[in-house]
């Protein structure tokens, strides 16, 4: 096996790891440090379910390999929780039924945070449209993939959060 | 997926060098790691060149722009030289991904993008880009996403890149270490015999920058014709790039996505309307001409509507850039 | 039609005549006796899912846990004449059909033979060396890592002797089979061809919906830890109690030998309610590693190694005379299956939904050799609806009446098929509610009359109707002394809001409030429970739960005989569960103060889902009117849906909130089934081409609408709650909905979902 050692940062926490130089960021964090809050989906960036934030922005975690995380913050679901914007959202996500299976959700709530934190940063999007219109939240969230669809749930979450 | 040893580098001398042993590049992954782990790719050695010095967006003596080979996909459509200058750019790469995977994807890594063909990511179907020589299972398949321009009996596959479509309107140059630039229309290879060969790269060479000429004036757009509103790849797109002057267009470029294996630029069509005013019979014929050498199977043609929509596009588009 | 499907018949229609002499359902005081019931309550479990904190299946970690990988076969018919098996590192075992354990065969769920275990298939895969469909698992890996198992997976080749496979429709007969999802296959009622002869407009058209496969976000995954005999298994599983059966069956065990837990599901929508061959491979190959495994699947995994709906074809002719009423009716469907006969009835819907005295249906299947095919969201009457509405749409344009007009025409009295009546059937009310919202009246008489700019603009409607279902659940009820109460049951969350929406019932029954109630799901050992699927577990387990209240106050009688309690010596019909206790004619105590006065820490009791002679003799289903505006490019053909009204009859709705977003799901699902959902299988190999969400299509954000729902919210009298299914109903018509817009948009009838912009050029 072609191991690799790192040093992580996760959540504000540091993690001294050797791993197979296989292994994604997104089973580091399920199979390697037990933080299961993110989800695999699909396993090839088509769905979204595994999305995280990588030095403040989000990726799909299963594209990324472990070995490329080497001194970068990674902040998880499960870290979210401990920001206010991260708080507010999950609350909104249950006020807003913005969830039903709950296993695309923590993706979609880190997606929502980072895309409000993209929207400020004034990267744009394709529908280019004047403010955060409905139009711009859903081209802004297109990437996370929801079957049970609780997009208008979703969609009224961020609202009620960018307000 | 192979095991492989990972290997950081640190400046872009030792990750050539690397890769002349046989590695291959890892930038943003949003390609690479996904074919490995199918067992498309197969690299013994990963060189992962994040970290090398090519990671920005410089003004270029004359009036252009270089863009370094790792910018970020959301950076190239963030900034705000490339908005006011070449905004066709930044469309066509916001019409791709999603902003996940353009937070992570490269420059250089959307131009070796391989293609999404169903039977290629398949390693037990025929597919002479995985297995040269062994023939193409999407002639009688399932192709309709696939090429009508420029295809062979080897292969019909796409490029799926639309940024591509932008840079090859933008008439991009590929800066490429230790050799000449190539212009980006040159970059990618039809299939022909080699579907295997797809762009002009030797293996191991490195991609370090695009280079965007000085902005004409003029106007241009990105169209994307896709199954769903967002994070699709496109059935047809269409890049165009006018410059009008007292009424006559002086230069005009036209693109095409989704429908070979490499960005397709309609040189005819743009002869055919350059000095006109653009007026719509003039338009639709050189849509026309744009696709007078689409090719679809006699029988098992699911792509054969390509055609008829690449022909409707280019017409909104430059109908939307003439005024 | 063959014997089988006589004798359903027979047995079918003998049923019927003896089901009038059953007695009503009973009716329930909660039908209109409402606290937390009727509420929007928050779900009680968003808050763990929204931080993470819920574990799924493939999330159990157990020491020592290995991983495993399925390898698929790349042919669809034939034999195995050697794996190969070159060697990997880390790689514990790899299971073939040479060194598989003996796994029992166990009927196919579907075909609802004998028993009903959850097993997908009966077919006897890796004891066999024959290969039914292209992906039948070959072999399975089992590594140290995830990283070590995909690697060796990726190594193994087989060597086939390859027979003919039949994969497409044309390689196949198409016969009679024994059922349409628990209906006859055929019914003909009068004369129909005369009938079309003599109709003042007439429609006749054929309509087809594809393969499509339920692509749940979370993957199928098994955890299997064997402790000597007994067996515990993790199981993304719709059916634990299923599962538990049917491995007890196959490694011949005790069935208290067997546990399956399934607590949280990532979304199933009847993928997995049977067990797919994965999961007792995974069984299989713990007890062969002697390690607890863990098998993921791939998402191409998902699509090569579980079912999908299967394709259909419709025939429908209908013909109306000229005050818009229906004289003809006939629908002959046409699906593929497999030696596990299991038809996609798309016939369902025309049975229920319109009164007509010429009626010809019927339901045929082709034998091919590909994967089981598999309960799907709306089994039959999604498809079905496709056909059936978009013909009825047809038809009002021939007859020049508004479709809403003929519809209400149309509307029947009594089952059309049976004659029985219904339980409830508010239909009426749910399209004068839709109508209104939408503003229906207002639509442009003819197509293509709207524009803006590039958009042509279309308004469609249809119905949607879904057979209701009470099933069999037991619970198991712990009121502690605190005056806690804990509902267990072996059902689990899928996304319904089942956890939230019985906590609702427990705490109305009971006459708590909804703090007090914990619900605990998903264990296979807690009772006796099957539903797997059908939009049953509302009711079904609102039954259950009453019947231990019931049981609960005959206990707490016992407790308070000696007390001096006001309740001493009352009879169970004397007393009621109310305001945080048992209440009589001379008043009553709180459930703490019974407790703490017989001194007993708890009492727990046990409760079963009353038969369900109601829908047995008279027809329970929910229905549904859906509203939709689509907007279509003229020159591109992209078809966008940029407005919904959704009204619902699904009896009392036990929590609007969850319910508006079930019924959303519902149509969103539609919205994908109607123009972007296609799995596509090459039928010269039997490859699934788009096996990934990249190229299976499912709509995202930007495909969908802000969606209004109402409901008609009256009881059925005859049903737990006064409530009805609706997890299913929601998708029922949206395809003809949007079918029907398109057309009024273009003035272009689309017959062949999805409908694709090449469609619509």
């Amino acid at each position: 096996m072609s191991s690799i050692q790192l040093r992580l940062s996760v959540n504000g926490r540091e993690h001294e790891l050797e791993l197979d130089s296989r292994v994604s960021l997104l089973d580091c964090l399920r199979e390697h440090l037990g933080l299961t809050g993110t989800k695999k989906g699909c396993d090839q960036g088509a769905c979204g379910a595994c999305t995280v934030l990588l030095d403040g922005e989000r990726v799909n975690s299963c594209l990324v390999l472990a070995a490329q995380c080497a001194d970068a913050e990674v902040t998880t679901i499960e870290g979210l929780a401990s920001s206010e914007a991260g708080r507010a959202m999950q609350k909104a996500f249950v006020r807003n039924d913005g969830l039903q299976c709950g296993y695309c959700t923590p993706g979609q709530v880190c997606s929502a945070v980072a895309m409000l934190a993209e929207y400020e940063a004034e990267v744009p999007s394709a529908v280019g449209e004047a403010g955060l219109t409905d139009a711009e939240i859903r081209e802004r969230l297109a990437g996370n993939l929801c079957r049970c669809g609780a997009y208008n749930g979703i969609l009224a979450a961020v609202r009620e959060v960018a307000r | 997926m192979n095991p492989f040893s990972y290997v950081p580098a640190t400046d872009t001398s030792s990750a050539v060098a690397l890769a002349a042993g046989g590695a291959k590049y890892l930038a943003g992954g949003t390609n690479l790691v996904d074919l490995m782990r199918q067992g498309i790719e197969t690299p013994r050695e990963l060189v992962d060149i994040t970290r090398l010095p090519l990671a920005d967006i410089e003004e270029q003596p004359g009036g252009g722009l270089r863009i370094g080979a790792l910018v970020r996909n959301t950076r190239v459509a963030t900034d705000e030289r490339i908005r006011d200058r070449y905004p066709v750019l930044a469309q066509a790469i916001l019409n791709g991904a999603s902003p996940q995977l353009r937070n992570r994807a490269t420059v250089g890594g959307n131009l070796m993008q391989r293609t999404r063909c169903g039977y290629f990511y398949d390693r037990h179907s025929a597919c002479g880009k995985r297995d040269p020589g062994a023939g193409c299972a999407a002639l009688d398949g399932f192709n309709r996403t696939h090429a009508i321009l420029g295809t062979s009996e080897s292969c019909v596959s796409v490029h799926p890149s639309d940024m591509c479509v932008a840079l090859a309107a933008l008439d991009a140059v590929v800066n490429i270490a230790g050799r000449d630039p190539v212009p980006l229309v040159d970059f990618h290879r039809l299939p022909g015999d080699t579907p295997h060969v797809e762009t002009m790269l030797a293996p191991g060479e490195l991609v370090t920058s695009i280079d965007l000429p000085p902005a004409q004036p003029g106007r241009s757009v990105y169209l994307k014709v896709r199954d769903r509103a967002s994070y699709a790849f496109a059935l047809v797109s269409v890049a165009a790039v006018v410059r009008m002057e007292a009424g006559r267009a002086t230069r005009v470029r036209i693109a095409l996505g989704g429908v070979a294996a490499k960005p397709w630029r309609a040189y005819e069509a743009e002869e055919l309307l350059t000095g006109t005013s653009l007026d719509d019979e003039l338009i639709h014929q050189a849509a026309g001409q744009a696709l007078a050498g689409s090719r679809q199977r006699a029988h098992n043609a699911h792509n054969a509507f390509k055609a008829e929509l690449a022909r409707r596009l280019i017409r909104r588009a430059l109908q939307g850039v003439r005024s | 039609m063959n014997l089988a499907a006589r004798g359903f018949t027979l047995a079918g229609k003998a049923l019927t005549r003896l089901a009038r002499l059953l007695p009503d359902g009973r009716p329930d005081p909660l039908a209109h006796r409402r606290a937390e019931l009727g509420r929007p309550t928050d779900r009680l479990d968003g808050r763990a899912k929204a931080t993470g904190a819920v574990r799924y299946t493939a999330e159990r970690q157990l020491p020592g846990l290995a991983y495993a990988v399925v390898v698929g076969s790349t042919i669809a018919r034939g034999r195995v004449t050697a794996v190969h098996v070159p060697p990997a590192p880390g790689v514990l075992l790899v299971m073939t059909h040479e060194n598989a354990p003996a796994m029992k065969r166990t009927p196919a769920y579907a075909t609802m033979k004998g028993p009903l275990g959850a097993a997908a298939m009966s077919l006897p895969v890796l004891n066999t060396d024959e290969i039914f469909w292209y992906g039948q698992p070959i072999a399975v890996v089992v590594a140290e890592s995830l990283e070590q198992a995909r690697y060796a997976a990726s190594l193994i080749h087989a060597d086939y002797e390859p027979w003919p496979a039949r994969l497409s429709m044309a390689d196949g007969k198409p016969y009679t089979p024994a059922h349409a999802v628990l209906e006859e296959p055929v019914t003909r009622r009068g004369d129909v061809r005369t009938a079309l002869g003599a109709a003042t407009a007439t429609v006749e058209a054929e309509y087809t919906t594809p393969l499509e496969h339920h692509n749940a976000m979370e993957p199928h995954a098994t955890v299997a830890h064997w402790e000597g005999d007994r067996l515990t298994v993790h199981d993304t599983a719709q059916y634990p109690y299923g599962v538990k059966e049917m491995l007890a069956k196959k490694f011949s065990l005790a069935e208290e030998n067997v546990r399956v837990l399934a607590p949280f599901i990532g979304g199933g929508f009847g993928g997995k309610t049977p067990a797919w061959p994965h999961v007792w491979l995974t069984v299989a190959a713990a007890k062969l590693s002697g390690r607890p495994v863990k098998l993921v699947l791939s998402r191409a995994d998902v699509f090569a190694m579980t079912g999908g709906r299967a394709p259909t074809s419709s025939r429908v002719a209908l013909g109306a005379d000229a005050t818009g009423r229906l004289t003809a009716l006939e629908h002959h469907a046409l699906a593929p299956c497999t030696t596990d006969e299991f038809a996609e009835a798309a016939v369902a819907a025309s049975r229920h939904l319109y009164t007509c005295p010429n009626v010809h249906v019927a339901q045929q299947v082709v034998r091919l050799d590909r994967i089981q095919n598999a309960f799907f969201r709306g089994p039959g009457v999604a498809p079905g609806s496709f056909a059936l509405e978009s013909a009825m749409d047809e038809l009002a344009w021939r007859l020049g009446l508004d479709p809403l007009e003929l519809r209400l025409r149309n509307e029947p009295e009594r089952d059309p098929m049976s004659g029985i009546r219904f339980t409830s059937r508010h239909l009426r009310e749910a399209y004068a509610l839709g109508a209104e919202a939408f503003g229906w009246s207002r639509r442009p008489p003819a197509p293509r009359a709207t524009r803006d700019g590039r958009w042509l603009i279309g308004h469609g409607m249809a119905a949607a109707i879904n057979p209701d279902a009470v099933l069999i659940a037991g619970v198991q009820l712990r009121l502690a002394a605190d005056g806690t109460v804990t509902i267990r049951s072996s059902t689990n969350e899928l996304g319904a809001g089942t956890s939230t929406a019985q906590s609702q019932a427990t705490a109305d029954r009971l006459g708590l409030p909804l703090d007090r109630i914990r619900f605990e799901q998903g264990d296979s050992d807690v009772a006796r429970t099957r539903i797997p699927g059908a939009s049953a577990a509302t009711t079904t387990l609102a039954s259950a739960i009453w019947s231990a209240r019931d049981n609960l106050v005959r206990e707490l009688l016992k407790l308070v005989r000696d007390t001096g309690s006001p309740l001493a010596g009352r009879s169970f019909e004397e007393v009621d569960t109310r305001a945080g206790g048992l209440f009589g004619p001379s008043g009553g105590q709180s459930y703490e103060r019974i407790l703490a006065r017989a001194g007993v820490e708890a009492v727990e009791v046990t409760g079963k889902s009353a038969l369900p002679y109601q829908t047995v003799k008279r027809g329970t289903y929910s229905y549904g009117a859906h509203f939709c505006e689509v907007r279509v490019d003229e020159e591109t053909g992209e078809a966008r849906v940029t407005r919904w009204v959704g009204a619902f009859d699904g009896g009392r709705i036990v929590n609007p909130k969850q319910a508006t977003s079930q019924m959303r799901g519902g149509i969103i699902m539609g919205i994908g089934m109607a123009l972007t959902e296609e799995t596509l299988l090459d039928e010269r190999t039997g490859l699934i081409v788009n096996r990934s969400l990249a190229d299976y299509h499912l709509p995202t954000h930007a495909d969908v609408p802000a969606i209004d729902i109402h409901f008609v919210d009256q009881p059925d009298p005859q049903t737990p709650l006064g409530a009805k299914g609706i997890g299913e109903l929601g998708i029922v018509g949206v395809a003809a909905a949007i079918a029907n817009a398109v057309y009024h948009a273009t003035g272009e009838r689309v017959r062949s979902l999805p409908i694709t912009p090449d469609k619509l050029m």
